[in-house]
């Protein structure tokens, strides 16, 4: 690798990486490098400091509560994929998680990594939004907690502020959830991805649907026409094909490599029946 | 003892898989410096101005060079396979002609200064239209790649045998489809390494190079420096994979040994991926216009065949003769009368096309198993059926081709049959049929290969190629202990044939395998020889290493009658023990023979001293393997996703000298395989830059794409005394089309057409679902 110049720094605590941050211009954290490795190899990126947070102790936990799912920000993708926990409380994101590339990536890569980069074809952000998840972020002025819906602003952007990193996250739990994605080969990033996310009200009909789009031009395009077709249903087949219609048509796909927006956009339509279909199923089952 | 057969595991394994190897990036020399390159981004361009002053600035830089300052300098590259190249030195001066064209260069105390200087390298461009598409480049008033020749063509060549007019004439049935092989990538995992090392106080340079046969580069790095040849060395210590893209001297690895020479220190450079993708040379890229002429039974007539091939800006070695090798190759295992095949080649603006792992063939390969595949459709004959009416059958044999090329053993029909049985063909037809009643879409394709290699007899047609020697060279030196070390003039980049090598020469010797040490890629001790391509290891470097052995055990021969006081043709050797024949306890071992032919203590001087034997083995003929592949697969209709079920591939490689080797050699060539049929591609866009740059776009099959394989194999001994036959490109040219043949067949009942590769799932999905 021939990476531009920079100085390195290993962080032994939060405060330490809060403040290097905070006092070095153009530093930026590491963690499991899967992403920011990569972007150095291209010289996409010019740090000034590169600040290891990966030493960080107290951020690789995942522990749960009656009703919710905490997940440090330095679990590694691969731990998330593993955890039973995480399969019995969000198997949404048990899925998404074993949907990222392969071992290799998914051994170093974390969650805290995966938000933060805030890649489009990256598959946590969808799962985030889809669970209605939060973020717990630690900054110079203290912490603070970002909604789903207020992380990402955009392709590699994000509404963290200078500095400030993210040290967990916090999801509903939920046994109706899945993650459907479709990979041209296995360590390939997804053509698409849709999350799904679904809560009864307890009479056989949906009380609060989430759906959000890998692969779109937004970071985790969420599908607010297709949730709202769900809810107060009871999913029959033809209200799910209608949201999956509907999630289509919210995710405005790019033609690539991977595809042309046409494929992609039936694709998504797809992914999103089938995603819809095994959530309900395991939340019948759960 | 024979170890020839024997599944021995490789002496190259311990120390690679232990991370041990030695590669060129390993090498590390006092004052050394390290290159990074300046690349066109542009298709086509006049360059207006390189100024390197910024490069100068960065600290650390060494020295930096632009073609505009140095080209005049510099010298031409040539082609070993024609009398003309379009004339280019190791760095553009002028005008460009592809994305990652080299332009400047800069020198640094670490590869990554290097890149620091090389970013500060700024050149102007001048863009002129350019030209991507070879059929645009061949109408009028397109752009012109090389505007003094006036067109684009390079050439045609048009072989019309038998009467394929009249056969068309009066075809019952003709099958005609545009099939398109894509450009592919050879994508090793050690890129493209160099390191130079001039000693300027005597005037020889040493160049370590991952390369695929150091001799023949030697030889044409004399022949463009003008320097003495016996001041050269080339040293390919562990190469990590050439597939072809390696038997080359490129323009950039040419500016390197510019450099070392011109600074007198050494200059080492190694590739980006960037780079391998863009500068490294790709492969295949033909288009055919093909068509077959069938009787009412499926029996093929005639085949015709209009085709062109892209290869590019410029000639690396190989380059314009890799699509000659289609053309008489295109009937394969197939008993076709008359053919008219008529092959165009073309200029345009994009890296060159060569050689690379089943080059030429796999795509005569596709090209003929497709339309047979067609014809069975369209005829309503069983696609098995099909190809049994037609292969050339064993009692054909010797059957030559109407190309003049002479097959002589095996039993194509026998191959087939038995792939069809291993993938339990009649009960996928089941399968096939219940899967369908609950929509879901299950194919099975087969493919046929016959591979023509073991390149190639000095002075026969398919050796026109300048300083490329047709033979393969061994030295075989024992030790007083009787151990051996093999010289052999093969170089592999991960083939084993260090191990094969060794098992041929274990037997001669009847030595134990242990007892060899095999060394290869290096001038200054190996004797001339052509290197690992074109699946000539055993076929050419196995013949090499025999017939030294034999050589050898001659020599100890006449040792044993000294000391045994005998007469030399009286003297029988077995177990590693020479006895005179009739009295078996007047006897001499192996190792006593080795002792007394250094120090001769016990005979005097009745024998020129020392034991070893040197043999450069000039095949007589080109070699033939051959085989069928089966796979099935099952497509996702909805997201347009192949999945292979099942792969069979049934191989007659001759004498299998070691099967594990042979195995894997099948399982690399049919992984490549399946990447040309559903991943791989480099794309240019319309700008001419290469978005599959990358492995995120470029995709290559790894072990979670590769199933489980079925191999099986038939023995038909070639014509050799080893009775070897070639197998390391085998697996790279009926897997593409027995894997688009199944796809096809999945499909049928959408009528989807299935011309080109690779079969991405949004490929398949828009074939699918036509706008
Ligand atoms: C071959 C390959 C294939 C891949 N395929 C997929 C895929 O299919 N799906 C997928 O989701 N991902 C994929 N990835 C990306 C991978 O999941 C990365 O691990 C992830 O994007 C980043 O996590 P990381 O811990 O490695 O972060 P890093 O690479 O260390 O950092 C990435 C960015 O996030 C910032 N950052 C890191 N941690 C924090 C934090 N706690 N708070 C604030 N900012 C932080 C960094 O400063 C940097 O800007 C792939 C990666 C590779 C190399």
């Amino acid at each position: 690798m021939r990476p531009p110049d920079f100085a390195f720094h290993t962080s032994p605590t939060l405060e330490d990486a809060v403040s290097v941050l905070a006092s070095e211009n153009g530093s930026m954290a590491l963690a499991g490098g899967q992403s920011l490795i990569p972007m150095l190899r291209f010289r996409l990126v010019r740090p000034s400091v590169v600040v290891d947070i990966g030493r960080i102790e107290g951020l690789d936990t995942i522990e749960s509560s009656e009703d919710i799912l905490e997940i440090g920000a330095l679990v590694t993708t691969n731990r998330v994929a593993q955890s039973s926990e995480v399969r019995a409380l969000s198997p949404l994101w048990a899925d998404a998680a074993s949907a990222i590339a392969d071992p290799l990536v998914r051994n170093l890569g974390t969650v805290g990594g995966n938000l933060a980069h805030a890649d489009p074809l990256n598959d946590l952000p969808a799962a985030l939004v889809a669970a209605r998840g939060r973020v717990v972020a630690e900054g110079a002025n203290g912490t603070r907690v970002i909604e789903s819906d207020d992380l990402f602003a955009g392709p590699f952007e994000t509404s963290l502020r200078r500095a400030e990193l993210i040290t967990g996250i916090r999801l509903p739990r939920s046994s109706a959830g899945a993650y459907e994605k479709m990979k041209r080969a296995a360590a390939d990033y997804g053509v698409a991805g849709v999350a799904v996310q679904i809560t009864g009200n307890g009479s056989g009909r949906i009380a609060v649907a989430g759906i959000a789009v890998t692969g779109g031009e937004e970071v985790a395009t969420r599908a607010r026409e297709a949730e709202t077709l769900l809810v107060g249903s009871d999913a029959d087949p033809s209200t799910i094909a209608r949201a999956a219609a509907a999630t289509a048509a919210a995710a405005r796909m790019p033609g690539d490599e991977r595809g042309s927006p046409r494929y992609k956009s039936e694709l998504v339509k797809v992914l999103a029946g089938r995603a819809i279909r095994r959530a309900m199923e395991r939340g019948a089952a759960g | 003892m024979t170890s020839i057969g024997a599944r021995l595991p490789r002496k190259e394994d311990p120390r690679i898989l232990a991370g041990k190897g030695r590669y060129v990036d390993d090498l590390t020399v006092p004052h050394m410096v390290h290159a990074s390159f300046v690349r066109s981004p542009f298709a086509h361009a006049d360059i207006t101005s390189v100024d390197l002053a910024g490069a100068r600035e960065t600290p650390g830089v060494v020295a930096s060079y632009s073609g505009s300052e140095s080209a005049a300098g510099m010298p031409l590259i040539p082609t070993a396979a024609a009398d003309w190249a379009p004339p280019r030195t190791p760095l553009t001066g002028d005008r460009v002609l592809y994305v990652g064209e080299p332009v400047a260069m800069v020198l640094a105390s670490d590869p990554r200064t290097a890149v620091n200087g090389a970013e500060r390298v700024d050149v102007d461009y001048e863009p002129l239209p350019h030209v991507l598409d070879p059929w645009e480049a061949l109408s009028p008033g397109a752009p012109l790649v090389h505007p003094d020749r006036g067109t684009n063509k390079i050439g045609e060549i048009h072989k019309v045998i038998g009467d394929p007019d009249d056969a068309f004439a009066r075809a019952h049935h003709v099958v005609s489809r545009r099939l398109t092989v894509q450009r592919i990538s050879a994508s090793p995992m050690e890129p493209r390494a160099i390191l130079a090392v001039p000693e300027p106080s005597t005037g020889h340079l040493t160049v370590w190079l991952s390369c695929q046969g150091p001799h023949t580069l030697r030889t044409w790095l004399a022949h463009i420096f003008e320097l003495d040849e016996s001041k050269l060395r080339i040293v390919a210590p562990d190469v990590g994979g050439g597939f072809g893209s390696k038997l080359n001297l490129y323009s950039d690895e040419l500016a390197v040994i510019w450099a070392a020479l011109e600074l007198g220190v050494p200059v080492k450079w190694v590739e980006t991926r960037t780079e391998n993708f863009t500068a490294g040379v790709h492969a295949r890229d033909q288009i055919h216009d093909a068509e077959l002429a069938l009787d009412s039974r499926g029996k093929i007539l005639a085949l015709r065949s209009h085709f062109v091939g892209d290869l590019g800006a410029y000639f690396h070695f190989f380059t314009p003769v890799v699509p000659d090798l289609t053309i008489d190759t295109l009937t394969g295992n197939y008993d076709i009368p008359s053919v008219d095949i008529k092959l165009e080649k073309v200029f345009t603006n994009k890296m060159s096309i060569e050689a690379l792992r089943g080059s030429g063939r796999a795509e005569a390969t596709f090209v003929q198993e497709r339309l047979i595949e067609e014809a069975a459709r369209e005829l309503g004959i069983d696609p098995v059926e099909m190809r049994l009416r037609n292969l050339v059958a064993p009692d054909q044999l010797p059957y030559r081709t109407p190309f003049g090329l002479t097959y002589t053993g095996g039993d194509y029909p026998a191959l087939l049959e038995r792939a069809a049985e291993l993938v339990g063909y009649q009960a996928v037809r089941t399968r096939q049929a219940e899967a369908r009643k609950v929509g879901r879409h299950i194919g099975v394709g087969f493919a046929t290969y016959n591979l023509l290699c073991g390149f190639s007899p000095s002075g026969h047609d398919w050796n026109p190629m300048k300083f490329f020697p047709g033979h393969e060279s061994t030295l075989i030196r024992v030790d007083p202990q009787g151990k051996a070390v093999v010289y052999s003039g093969l170089c592999p980049q991960g083939q084993g044939s260090d191990t094969v090598v060794a098992q041929i020469v274990a037997d001669q010797l009847q030595i134990p395998f242990d007892h060899i040490t095999v060394t290869h890629g290096d001038t200054e001790t190996i004797p001339f020889g052509g290197g690992t391509h074109g699946s000539r290891g055993a076929v050419v470097g196995g013949h090499a290493a025999l017939v030294a052995a034999e050589r050898v055990v001659e020599k100890a021969r006449q040792v044993a009658a000294a000391m045994l006081e005998a007469a030399a043709q009286d003297i029988a050797y077995e177990d590693g023990v020479f006895t005179v024949v009739g009295s078996p306890e007047t006897a001499v071992s192996w190792h006593e023979v080795a002792e007394e032919a250094h120090f001769l203590k016990r005979c005097g001087p009745m024998f020129e001293p020392g034991l070893e034997a040197t043999a450069f083995y000039d095949p007589p003929d080109v070699n033939f393997a051959f085989g069928a592949n089966a796979a099935v697969v099952e497509v996702d209709t909805e997201t347009g996703k192949v999945k292979i079920l099942d792969f069979v591939s049934v191989d007659d490689y001759g004498v299998g000298i070691n099967p594990g080797i042979v195995d894997g050699q099948i399982h690399g060539g049919i992984a490549q395989g399946i990447g040309q049929a559903l991943y791989e591609q480099v794309s240019h866009d319309e700008s001419g830059q290469v978005p599959s740059a990358s492995f995120s776009a470029y995709l290559l099959p790894s072990a979670m794409e590769v199933p489980r394989l079925t191999l099986d194999n038939m023995v038909s001994p070639s014509d050799t005394p080893l009775g070897v036959r070639g197998v390391g490109e085998s697996g790279t040219l009926a897997s593409p089309p027995a894997i688009a043949n199944a796809v096809a067949d999945a499909l049928a009942p959408f009528g989807v057409r299935i011309d080109r590769t690779p079969l991405r799932p949004d490929v398949v999905w828009e074939l699918m679902h036509p706008e």
